[in-house]
């Protein structure tokens, strides 16, 4: 399967006619823009995904280093959303976006967020059942499942303290496929480029890489031609147009609102991004606990949705990295990073941001505004992530903010509580959404409840953009769900269904 | 984009060696070098306007570090974190750490 992905990227590169067209475009390669280059083309459209990023072969660089950083991710992983404090953000760049780079951890998108979209944002025949059975295919196409035996000591430590504390803790499912006598390092992501993308090329789909769309060209309310500028590897770019007669824009919370701006549409447009901040500590256990390329599974969910915890990846450039506030006082323990583990308290905010795309500048500007009551979550989760990390055996906790106290029993912790301030955090996020909302308020949304864009006959969206607001869980499962279903409706009305 | 890029490259270099001086202690000459050249990588690669404000930033800076006033400003910023600033030291910090560990192995 992989071997035909890389046969029709490879004619991709070599297609260099100065205008190509087809049935519908589809802008990214991500969770929303391989699902709907999938159904699609299987669909029988003519579909050609163009994709920003390059092609990594799965599995040629180590996730979560600082190699996979630059082939991977936009802008090398150094992102942020302006604001006080500054929110530091990360976008998958590359053949199959996100879902190359993420932490691979699945949540369905629960019934009351469901509920919360339909009802608050008025989205038209968004029923539980279709979604949930949406999902099923999605965790079938995907192999959502369990690690095989038990979890990482990372994961394990996160769920003991938990339990020490009597708090409500799962293990997230991944998609990965694990051998049959594998454990849980054996794991091979299905990521898009393992999964749908081949889908899609199997049906006839034709992908670029390289392939970046400057706008669209629209005249009465509808697109016609895709403006493109292709890089080729010895650095020349060219630039050329892509005829169609639908567009889905998938580029993600970021990305599709900016280009929609430069194409001229901004209604309701990049005003209410969405995202689930987090604030780090690091803590060091008596015997080893990192697994430098992995991430442990369980989350706690006893305050959620507005607060939950979770491990990160702790390769010993990130235990150094989430311990650089106080370096004089923590650094000496990076050298024992195979010890230390990283573990972060996300929320669900109530802030908003924006993203607006600026004439002459090549990447939108983003900002982010944290409210009284995030700041206040943000400060009382990593309290309450230090107490249950206490529970589980850690024998010291270093809080990610200047200033911060080494935590070495629950009497610190009044003292991390009182000297905590947000602005001094490391806040950081990967989960973005909610800059072209959907529903049939258009007063608050930006595209219709199949994701058309308003004011517009042919322009859609399908990414984590239309997501109404942060799910409160990991994003990817919403997203596919959504894509599908929009991309199912899109089939039916072009009477293809 | 290009003399941003190459004022980046002129100014940063002073303004990192002074951050890890500062925060980070000793590193041995290799590392350090290797350290910068990764920052400046890093900060020039950042999205446009982001990276127009740490360039202005940079340049100023630069100056600055050749003064008697330069160490103190930084650790007054490392310290305090006050906006722009601080997250410019927190930034540089950040990543020569990340690169630091990451590749001692």
């Amino acid at each position: 399967m992989s071997a035909d992905l890389e046969r029709v990227l490879a004619q991709g590169a070599d297609d260099i006619s100065s205008t190509m067209s087809c049935d519908v475009l589809v802008i990214g390669s991500g969770a929303g823009g391989a699902t709907t280059a999938a159904l699609l083309a299987e669909a029988g459209f003519d579909v050609i995904v163009v994709e920003e990023g390059t092609y990594t072969p799965p599995g040629s660089v180590s996730q979560f280093s600082l190699a996979q950083m630059d082939a991977q991710y936009r802008n090398g992983g150094v992102t942020a959303a302006v604001g006080r404090p500054v929110i530091a953000y990360t976008e998958g760049c590359c053949i199959g976006g996100g879902t190359e780079v993420n932490s691979g951890l699945y949540r369905r998108p629960p019934e009351e967020v469901l509920h919360r979209w339909r009802t608050g944002w008025s989205i038209d025949d968004f029923g539980d059942d279709e979604i949930f059975s949406i999902a099923d295919e999605i965790e079938e196409a995907i192999s959502v499942s369990p690690v095989p035996g038990p979890a990482t000591p990372a994961s394990q430590r996160l769920a003991d303290g938990a339990r020490s504390r009597g708090w409500k803790v799962d293990e997230s499912p991944r998609w990965m496929r694990y051998p049959a006598d594998g454990g849980v390092l054996d794991g091979v992501r299905q990521s898009m480029c393992r999964t749908y993308l081949p889908r899609a090329v199997e049906a006839g789909a034709r992908i670029l890489a390289s392939t970046r769309v400057l706008h669209l060209r629209i005249s009465g309310g509808r697109a016609h031609v895709a403006v493109v500028e292709r890089s080729r590897p010895d650095a020349s770019v060219t630039r050329s147009a892509i005829r169609f007669r639908d567009v889905v824009v998938c580029g993600g919370a970021i990305q599709t609102p900016a280009l929609l701006q430069r194409s001229g549409l901004r209604h309701n447009i990049g005003r209410t991004l969405a995202m689930h901040p987090t604030v780090k500590l690091a803590a060091r256990f008596p015997d080893v606990t990192s697994i430098p390329d992995d991430i442990p599974v369980h989350q706690v969910k006893e305050f959620a949705p507005g607060l939950s915890f979770g491990g990160s990846a702790s390769g010993p450039g990130l235990v150094a990295l989430s311990m650089s506030d106080n370096w004089h006082s923590f650094g000496s323990a990076s050298d024992d990073w195979q010890r230390v583990a990283v573990y972060y308290a996300a929320i669900t905010s109530e802030g908003r941001g924006r993203v607006v795309s600026v004439p002459g500048a090549r990447d939108p500007f983003v900002t982010y505004r944290l409210t009284g009551r995030d700041r206040q979550l943000l400060s009382s989760g990593l309290s309450r992530l230090s107490h249950l990390l206490l529970g589980a055996g850690a024998e010291e906790i270093y809080p990610g903010y200047r200033d911060a106290p080494i935590i070495r029993g629950s009497r610190d912790l009044a003292d991390m509580y009182d000297r905590f301030s947000v602005n001094r955090a490391t806040v950081m996020t990967v989960h973005l959404c909610s800059t072209v909302p959907m529903g049939e308020d258009d007063r608050r949304c930006a595209a219709d409840s199949s994701g058309l864009v308003y004011g517009t006959a042919n322009v859609f969206v399908n990414d984590a953009s239309l997501l109404p607001d942060a799910p409160g869980v990991n994003p990817q499962g919403s997203i596919m769900a959504l894509a599908i279903r929009n991309a199912r409706r899109l089939i039916r009305e072009r009477g293809r269904g | 984009m290009a003399l941003v890029v190459e004022l980046l490259r002129s100014s940063v270099p002073p303004v990192a060696v002074e951050v890890i001086r500062l925060d980070l202690g000793a590193l041995d000459a290799g590392e350090r070098a290797a350290a910068v050249d990764f920052v400046v990588h890093r900060l020039s690669t950042m999205p446009t306007i982001p990276r127009a404000g740490i360039c202005s930033l940079s340049v100023v800076l630069a100056q600055l570090v050749r003064t008697p006033l330069g160490a103190p400003v930084l650790r007054w910023a490392s310290r305090e974190s006050p906006p722009l600033l601080g997250d410019y030291v927190r930034l540089v910090r950040g990543l020569v750490v990340s690169h630091v560990w990451e590749t001692r192995g």
